[in-house]
């Protein structure tokens, strides 16, 4: 070293790398994070849509189980708390917190029942946690 | 030797260690970003598919003969799955995961799923086949109540599981584990044509 001045530039020199390393690391990482929880917000989204799915099957004989005064009432145990294991050999299990409840939609129309179904599901997988809300109308001909 | 000029060496030294391992892992990020990215639109493909296929089931058919039949690893129906197709006729649909290697991807694990689709089931020739790599792809089926059915005829939910992997592993590790990206769909569809 000739001098002093010489290590003060190395060492300005080895600061601006660092930062843009760290920079572009953490760029990076982020990405890698968004892709992660993407794929857990798609599963999140179908168990919501599992949910939705099982109040298509209920019949018009059985319209009670919407209603939330019914002792019938098909959220009644909500929210509750599913593990789904996945995997050729089942190696990863995913935990869903999922509520649900139905609201009836006073129309005024004496032909037609209907019911506003509204699923929340949260998966803690990830930090933060996804959150999916799925709104179903469900009708009832009279 | 010049204690200036060693110090130069050492530190400059460190300076292309730090960069090229800086590069090895910008280089693994991007190929495991970009491996998540394809294994994800795979998935979705398939997916897609098979959802427009779930939902169809029995359409323009009925109830009580919609399937052909059913098993974890394959199914068969019948249902209309495109409408305005030019054909009056329903369609015969196949899904079935075979235990043949997928050899077109160098992933050693992947399957072929194949889905067979014939717009004139009467005319076996149309048949047109659809080939899709996959690690694993199962079947269960509920009846309306959520039980296991007792015959075909009471299927009313279709619960299917996709697992799809990377066709090019993203890492390879120094004992030559190599490790592939997942993507995974899991869901039970209740087929509209069914329920009434």
């Amino acid at each position: 070293m000739n001098d002093y001045s010489d290590v003060l530039y190395l060492t300005a020199a080895m600061v601006i790398y660092s930062f843009l390393t760290i920079n572009t690391s953490r760029s990076f990482l982020s990405t890698s994070e968004t892709v992660i929880r993407s794929d857990v917000e798609y599963r999140t989204i179908i168990r919501a849509q599992d949910v939705i799915e099982q109040v298509k099957l209920v019949q018009r004989a059985d319209e009670n189980m919407l209603n939330p005064n019914h002792i019938d009432y098909m959220f009644a145990g909500y929210p509750i708390t599913d593990n789904e294991t996945y995997g050729y050999n089942d190696e990863y299990t995913d935990t869903f917190i999922i509520d649900a409840s139905s609201e009836y939609i006073d129309e005024g129309d004496p032909l037609v029942r209907r019911y506003k179904v509204t699923v929340n599901v949260i998966n803690e997988e990830v930090d933060p946690s996804t959150e999916v809300d799925l709104i179903f109308i469900k009708s009832f001909e009279r | 030797m010049n204690l200036g000029l060693a110090t130069t060496y050492i530190i400059g030294g460190l300076m292309l260690l730090s960069i090229l391992a800086y590069n090895y892992s910008l280089f693994n990020s991007t190929v495991e970003t970009t491996s998540s990215v394809i294994t994800q639109s795979k998935l979705d493909n398939i997916v897609s598919i098979l959802q427009n296929d779930l939902n169809r089931i029995g359409y323009d058919r009925g109830i009580s003969d919609a399937f052909v039949m059913a098993e974890d690893s394959a199914f068969i129906f019948r249902g209309n799955i495109f409408d305005n197709d030019g054909s009056d006729d329903f369609d015969l649909v196949e899904w079935a995961i075979t235990s043949e290697l997928d050899t077109t991807t160098t992933n050693p694990n992947d399957l072929v799923l194949i889905r067979t689709w014939n717009q004139t089931p009467s005319i076996p020739a149309n048949e047109i086949e659809f080939r899709y790599s996959v690690r694993d792809f199962e079947v269960n089926y509920y009846d309306i109540d959520g039980n296991v059915p007792v015959q075909m005829e009471d299927i009313v939910q279709v619960e299917v599981e996709v697992l799809v992997e990377s066709d090019e592993p993203y890492l390879t590790k120094k004992d030559g584990t190599q490790l592939y990206y997942r993507s995974y769909w899991k869901r039970r569809i209740v087929a509209n044509n069914l329920i009434y």
